[in-house]
């Protein structure tokens, strides 16, 4: 008997899960689909509930540990290989091993580099040069397991956390594709992971996005590239709040001016502004409830009396 | 042997009933081996599929024996020399099955859940298992190798249960009346 190597278990709920699973479900065959139900407060269904409805795949709801292990228990999906991508919900032991070949998670670090719960804003946050996916069985504990594969991409100087989360999503699908029926073959035999260089991500809060210019204006600049989808780089500018989208930094200070003063660009009109150490060149700025602009539009706009 | 040695279907071989074996000799031993690099070279000549099982017949010997893959380690085969299913337990449930020996059509085959089996191991010594799930399955489709038996067979009137493997490793639904019905390579 010969089976298709391909049928799966999906775990996720968030955006990169649903980017995961439109391309998985291209290339495998999805038994079913395990994802988080919608809180209560929320209006639109997860970006995972939309495509499944739209992709017509078997769905099953688990939003805790137990949850998921009362559902893994009913059902005794088939699937010989679980995959596990931007899903939330810690997996037990018992939920592991209800597959034959565990479940496999797609990390988007090079483990054991930021393990935990936001890799991408942590690796643009530390100035690294170069980041990648980890291909991983999973374990309980944290991002400890084993791993299948490891792929590595540059970094660019300007790259933000939605860029950057494109080019891991591309890379992720691209190994799973050729990893995951190398796997369950038995063809990749997963390995430890280094016990150096261990370093743990964690989630972004709100009030990280407040802008401090005491800080360096190189990290000002990581800031505002990793958090510009959420939570954004929020300050107060000439006594308007604003979001700061698109910086550059300026090695040269301002004379005589302390952190969070600012000066105009004599060449661009841009507001510039001095941190901690070096300049902060402000290119993309948004008021509150006004459309993006260059900070030199929004000079003009402040100062005139209209 | 090679994966060019597995035969497929219209073979005659593959509907009909395999022998005993009397004594386990060093050809079968030789058999077994050569089953194993068969299915090996099958599989590496394949993006999307593994496999499973073999039974004799698949490479034509028309002798009652197969082998299965261990599902904990892929590198490891389970040989039964002999085999009987001794009693079917649990519900039927419908899954996913294909066949070394039948090209690209897949099939959703009604299987019983659990199933015992009674057979002989390479050094002649009788052994008994129980096996669920996807082991149980297999058991039942190498079993009616056999028997001269292929996984069409069970589902020759159901018009939704045949797939098609795509190039993409996708299973996509067969047409029953034009792709199935009619076709001289699987009746």
């Amino acid at each position: 008997m010969k089976k298709t190597s391909s049928t799966i278990v999906f775990f996720g709920s968030g955006p990169v899960a649903s980017a995961s699973l439109e391309f998985l479900a291209k290339n495998f065959t999805i038994e079913a689909v395990i994802t988080k139900a919608k809180p209560p407060h929320h209006k639109s269904p997860a970006p995972v509930e939309i495509l499944v409805k739209k992709l017509e795949l078997p769905t099953f709801f688990a939003n805790t540990k137990l949850e998921l292990d009362e559902v893994l228990g009913q059902k005794k999906f088939s699937s010989p290989l679980g995959i596990i991508v931007d899903y939330g919900v810690i997996v037990s032991t018992k939920s592991i091993n209800s597959f034959a070949k565990g479940i496999v998670n797609s990390h988007f670090s090079l483990l054991p580099e930021w393990r935990g719960a936001d890799p991408i804003s942590f690796s643009i946050l530390s100035g690294q040069k170069e980041t990648g996916v980890s291909l991983m069985a999973i374990v309980p504990e944290l991002d400890e397991g084993q791993l299948l594969s490891q792929q590595t991409i540059p970094i660019k100087k300007s790259a933000t956390n939605p860029e950057l989360t494109e080019q891991l999503i591309d890379l992720s699908n691209r190994m799973l594709l050729h990893d995951l029926p190398l796997y369950l073959t038995g063809k990749i035999v997963p390995y430890d992971q280094t016990s150096t260089g261990i370093s743990y991500s964690r989630k972004i809060n709100k009030s990280d996005g407040i802008l401090d210019w005491s800080k360096a204006a190189i990290q000002l600049d990581r800031e505002v590239r990793a958090y510009i989808d959420w939570p954004k780089s929020r300050t107060t500018i000439l006594k308007k709040e604003v979001i700061i989208t698109k910086t550059s930094v300026s090695k040269i200070n301002l004379t005589d001016a302390k952190p969070g003063e600012l000066d105009i660009n004599p060449m661009t009109g841009n507001i510039v502004v001095q941190t901690g150490s070096g300049c902060l060149c402000i290119l993309g700025i948004k008021p509150v409830g006004k459309k993006e602009m260059t900070s030199a539009e929004f000079i003009r706009g402040y100062s005139s009396p209209a | 042997m090679k994966k060019e040695d597995i035969i497929t279907l219209p073979h005659a071989s593959l509907r009909q009933r395999s022998k005993k074996i009397g004594l386990i000799t060093k050809e079968t031993l030789v058999l077994i081996d050569d089953m194993k690099t068969a299915m090996l070279d099958w599989e590496n000549s394949r993006d999307h599929e593994i496999t499973v099982g073999l039974a004799a017949s698949q490479v034509n010997h028309l002798l009652r024996l197969f082998i299965v893959r261990d599902q904990k380690d892929p590198e490891k085969f389970i040989v039964f020399i002999n085999p009987e299913i001794t009693k079917y337990e649990g519900e039927q449930k419908t899954d996913y099955e294909g066949c070394l020996s039948i090209k690209e059509v897949y099939g959703l085959v009604p299987r019983y859940e659990t199933v015992r089996v009674k057979a002989t191991d390479i050094n002649g010594k009788l052994f008994s298992l129980k096996a669920k799930g996807d082991m149980a399955r297999i058991l039942q489709h190498e079993t009616d190798h056999n028997n001269g038996v292929v996984f069409v067979d069970h589902i020759k009137e159901s018009k939704d249960a045949f797939f098609k493997l795509e190039k993409n490793g996708k299973l996509t639904k067969l047409d029953y009346e034009k792709d199935i019905l009619n076709n001289s390579i699987l009746w």
